[in-house]
């Protein structure tokens, strides 16, 4: 076992540890501690900006839904939004000290089919994050100025619609590679 | 090699490919042509065992390929190590960690000698030895391909199908390739849509129409009196320019 595994160990040991406690001083001093090692030891402030940028859409449309429920059923929210929020805040800084140490390929070498999955998986992300990029530039170049937001989510339907498609056909595709090249052969 | 007879198939019930017959010889290069969507990809695929005729029959060596027979692990993996297909996509083949490891992986599961010889080879060919550690999904286009190609020929397989190979090629590398696929005595069978590029895969054109047929086999000369040439929109004055000057003459 090397140090990539026991890192993705103890990634693991610390989502299920976060995922039980409720205690609110327990998970604002682990946020703090992950966030003062990233800003003073690592000097990583952008990092930490990004990955927190990037999870907060997900947590305020979370943190609404469930304020929205609270008030139907006539909770009180506070304390678990509070939770809530810490808690996905942790589970992202987690996994960023796991990314900050640990080379996620020599994680997973314990098994080589992770590890296929893996890199298919990412291989997938790269080439749909560059069609995206694309599609964007498409939408700007092929749309007149002041075009009806009719037409804008006409546009983003039928994007979404080939997305749909083209992973469908290139995971076909990808499964047949696969076997020619003597994947799915038996050892 | 291989032989087709009155191959149909069809996706949903759209037909892909319609009375599909000919023979490809042992050492052969041949040349698969036709307009887009005229089913090149489709029939690649299913020389290579990934596809199944809904009608007519496909021989390897023989041997009747049909999904019954490829159950025979013993069979499948003969059947596998012989033919290697490159995909029009060069990106999905590819699933390997790092470069070294991409190449190596079909002598390693094909139980081959001499792995790390094989590939220093083959990568020395196609200038990727400085490529080696790198993971396969960081690559450009180009550099996935040749990985594919190299992947592939390092198998030293009996048939080789590439569908579109010279779609991620600079110049050089595609010259390289002709000049390889022409030294090396394994059967290929290309399938293109440019006539330009596709004369010096191989002498020998099996041209596919939009319809789906078999419109025309025989060799390149042929196809060039035929009036064929210009109807699938090549010009006769250009293409001698192009062959006369072209840059896989030398």
């Amino acid at each position: 076992m090397n140090r990539d595994n026991l890192m993705l160990i103890l990634l693991f040991l610390c989502i299920i540890i976060l995922s039980f406690i409720n205690n609110i001083a327990f998970l604002f001093g682990y946020f703090l501690s992950i966030t003062v090692f990233f800003l003073i030891i690592r000097g990583r402030v952008g990092t930490l900006i990004s990955g927190i940028l990037r999870v907060l859409p997900f947590l305020v449309v979370l943190s609404f839904a469930f304020y929205i429920s609270s008030l139907l059923s006539k909770g009180h929210p506070y304390r678990y939004l509070v939770i809530l929020n810490l808690r996905v805040f942790d589970m992202v800084l987690s996994l960023m000290f796991f990314r900050e140490f640990a080379n996620p390929l020599r994680a997973l070498s314990f098994s080589s089919t992770l590890t296929y999955i893996f890199i298919l998986s990412y291989s997938q992300i790269k080439t749909f994050t560059e069609l995206y990029y694309d599609f964007s530039l498409v939408m700007r170049s092929r749309m007149v100025l002041d075009t009806s937001y009719k037409d804008r989510i006409l546009f983003l339907r039928k994007m979404a619609g080939y997305f749909f498609k083209k992973a469908i056909a290139r995971a076909e595709d990808t499964a047949m590679a696969m076997k020619a090249r003597g994947f799915f052969l038996y050892d | 090699m291989i032989e087709l007879s009155h191959i149909d198939f069809y996706f949903d019930k759209r037909p892909v490919l319609l009375d599909i017959s000919f023979n490809i010889e042992e050492g052969e290069k041949a040349v698969l042509l036709g307009p887009n969507g005229s089913g090149k990809s489709t029939l690649l695929k299913l020389i290579a065992g990934l596809l199944f005729p809904k009608r007519g029959k496909y021989l390897f060596n023989g041997k009747e390929i049909t999904k019954k027979r490829l159950k025979d692990k013993e069979f499948e993996r003969a059947f596998r190590k012989d033919v290697q297909l490159m995909f029009q996509e060069p990106d999905i083949m590819l699933f390997n960690p790092s470069v070294y490891e991409e190449i190596s992986y079909g002598p390693l599961r094909f139980g081959m000698d001499n792995i790390k010889e094989r590939v220093l080879k083959v990568a020395d060919f196609w200038g990727i030895n400085g490529l080696l550690k790198r993971p396969v999904y960081l690559l450009s286009g180009g550099e996935k391909a040749k990985v594919a190609l190299a992947s592939l020929l390092v198998m030293e397989p009996r048939l080789l199908l590439l569908d579109e190979p010279t779609a991620y090629l600079d110049m050089k590398s595609t010259k390289s390739l002709c000049k390889l696929l022409k030294k090396e005595r394994f059967t290929t069978l290309v399938a293109m849509h440019d006539v330009h590029i596709a004369r010096y895969f191989g002498e020998r054109f099996i041209v596919l129409s939009k319809e789906h047929r078999i419109v025309f086999d025989g060799p390149f000369d042929r196809f060039k009196e035929s009036s064929l040439f210009e109807e699938f929109g090549f010009f006769k004055e250009e293409s001698e320019a192009c062959l006369k000057g072209g840059p896989y003459e030398r």
